[in-house]
């Protein structure tokens, strides 16, 4: 095993109705928040706790209503969040997808959920891109969607 | 914003058909719409509805009954289309209108929007109406009521 374990401390998992329209609302995804709401329970840790983000960015907006959902910023405010610089390295958030996410790779699946893991390791570590190293990271959260919206899978992993 | 041209799917590409397989139950619901109706399912447990038609309930129950909807409701959300999906949609215009029908009992449904003269507005009155392809196949589409 590892000398430098990245360790899984909290995880969540949950799903969603097949067809988008019968669910309650179309403006946030249901399995996200109770995957987060699960991760959150079984790590002991919430949204402020955490240092460095990777959400599922498979679209645009996909990424803003992973703010909203995984409690990075209030509900309703994720697009005014990502004016103000909110999610950005440098922002007064928590940094989000630092790697370019999703989008920057060309979302090959499967590929993506790991790719998250890899550069959660290299953040927590010290070993990422001087540019793009959030400081100090510790906590890091990897959130992860299947088709849209109907699997939804929270990470939360510490060294 | 420039009024778009508003387009429609011109014909469903040669897989999108092999990959329909229709029970009889669900040709009932293709059938109605060759008629202009519109047929949903209602759970005779707990009474949830479904449109398009489902026949098992979420509540576990395999007995649904058939009702008509009113073919008329609201614009619940729309949007605009300026990339078409690739086998799809063969010849697409672009930009195209998407939208999501309201009907009674809060039923949504997705759809193409055409015969738009303004544009979209939530709360609008609008009804679906069933239109044969040129291809044969079945669609339909959101109008203005």
């Amino acid at each position: 095993m590892s000398s430098d374990p990245l360790w899984i401390t909290g995880l969540g998992c949950s799903s969603d109705t097949m067809r988008v329209t019968d669910r309650p609302n179309l403006t946030n995804l249901g399995g996200s928040v109770r995957a987060a709401e699960m991760a959150y329970k079984s790590s002991g840790r919430s949204a402020k706790d955490i240092n460095v983000a990777y959400v599922h960015d498979c679209f645009s907006i996909a990424e803003i209503m992973a703010y909203e959902d995984l409690g990075f910023c209030e509900r309703g405010q994720g697009g005014k969040w990502t004016e103000e610089r909110g999610p950005y390295i440098d922002g007064p958030g928590v940094p989000v997808n630092v790697d370019g996410g999703l989008k920057s790779k060309g979302h090959p699946l499967g590929a993506t959920g790991i790719g998250q893991v890899v550069d959660a390791y290299k953040q927590v570590f010290g070993t990422a891109e001087k540019q793009r190293q959030v400081p100090d990271a510790e906590v890091a959260l990897c959130h992860n969607v299947g088709q849209h919206g109907q699997f939804v899978n929270v990470f939360i992993l510490e060294p | 914003m420039s009024e778009p041209q508003l387009g429609l799917v011109q014909e469903l590409s040669s897989d999108v058909k092999h990959r329909q397989r229709m029970t009889a139950e669900f040709r009932k619901f293709i059938d109605g719409l060759k008629e202009g109706k519109f047929l949903a399912t209602e759970c005779k447990s707990c009474g949830k509805k479904f449109m398009p038609p489902r026949f098992t309930c979420p509540c576990g129950g395999k007995d649904l009954k058939w009702f008509e909807v009113n073919p008329e409701g609201t614009l619940y959300t729309w949007s605009i289309v300026h990339f078409a999906p690739e086998g799809i949609a063969k010849k697409t215009n672009v930009p195209y209108a998407v939208g999501v029908i309201e009907f009674e009992d809060n039923l949504l449904l997705t759809g193409h929007l055409k015969g738009l003269t303004s544009k979209p507005k939530v709360g609008m009155k609008v009804k679906i109406e069933p239109q044969e392809l040129d291809s044969g196949d079945l669609a339909y589409f959101i109008k203005p009521a």
